[in-house]
């Protein structure tokens, strides 16, 4: 087992049974196939293809909200598009998170202006990674995810510390 | 051509138009009274314009314009209608001379705030309900820096 590796044969490891679940959850992210704009060929179809390779990471495309653990937000959100982001959003079960790519996703982008255009969705669904660039390269996506992994894995700790403290 | 073309078979259904040629085509110019019959006319006439490629409106600052941009195959040729309108008019829908017409006179209607009575589902298209304003026209205000700023 690739423990082993790490701790040394035979060796024994206390832990809560989440905080060895998240360090598989980072290892199994399947984002939901969500393009809306441009953003998709970069983060969901190049990135996801043989050359930038998303499965090494453990990260898949699924069809189904109901099958995905991320929602990567690729493009810009109308006003009646973040119905449908909600619903889908409230579909994925529980672990869930959410990555804004883009310019779009993150502020309204290049669309800011206008008034029908979401400005973020942070409006409309809790973001934990923001990736810039318009569009970005699959590179930074795969850093975002990186950055997400990190999230999740360090998640138990994150809420320990924050208990202390409170 | 395809500009005499127009003006004859305007002309033999008796309705008044100015053809002219553009450079992105053949216009004519009609009162938005005749534009079914208009349609129907070079629909039917030797023009043969099978196909209503588009419909879009335009805001020219002053007024709105509705263009019907027609394909013919018999002939390989492209024409243009266009009538001119005031704001929050009322221009006659053309659904029954060309199907294709519904939804961008759906689209039409919601985005330059114009209405297209006979229109069998005069619902939105590309808005919901929270989004009030004509967004397409020149009059409407965009955001202003401040109000991206303090999202």
């Amino acid at each position: 087992m690739a423990l082993d590796r790490f701790l040394g044969e035979n060796s024994v490891i206390f832990t809560t049974t989440e905080a060895l679940f998240d360090k598989a959850r980072a290892n199994s992210l399947w984002y939901l196939s969500y393009g809306i704009a441009c953003c998709a060929f970069e983060g969901l179809m190049s990135a996801g293809g043989p050359k930038y390779d998303y499965d090494r990471f453990g990260i898949f495309h699924r069809g189904s909200p109901r099958q995905a653990d991320v929602m990567i937000v690729a493009g810009t959100v109308n006003k009646k598009m973040a119905h449908a982001l909600r619903k889908l959003y409230d579909q994925m079960p529980e672990p869930k998170w959410v990555i804004a790519m883009g310019a779009c996703a993150c502020t309204g982008g290049p669309f800011r202006e206008y008034p029908n255009v979401v400005l973020g969705v942070d409006n409309v669904v809790p973001v934990d990674v923001y990736v810039p660039g318009c569009p970005p390269r699959p590179e930074s996506m795969q850093y975002g995810f990186m950055q997400l992994q990190d999230k999740i894995r360090n998640r138990r700790k994150e809420m320990a510390r924050e208990q202390r403290s409170a | 051509m395809s500009s005499a073309v127009l003006s004859t078979a305007l002309t033999a259904a008796g309705i008044s138009a100015e053809v002219s040629d553009e450079a992105f085509g053949v216009l004519a110019r009609v009162a938005a009274c005749d534009i079914a019959g208009a349609l129907m006319a070079l629909r039917d006439g030797d023009g043969a314009f099978a196909l209503l490629v588009d419909l879009f409106a335009t805001d020219t600052g002053d007024e709105l314009e509705v263009t019907y941009h027609l394909r013919s195959f018999a002939r390989d040729e492209d024409a243009y209608v266009r009538l001119v309108v005031q704001y929050d008019a009322e221009v006659p829908s053309v659904w029954r001379v060309y199907p294709a017409a519904l939804y961008p006179e759906r689209e039409a209607a919601e985005l330059f705030g114009l209405t297209f009575p006979g229109h069998p589902n005069p619902k939105r298209l590309l808005t919901t309900d929270e989004v009030e304003l004509p967004l397409l026209r020149k009059s409407t205000p965009i955001r202003t820096n401040e109000e991206v700023h303090d999202r």
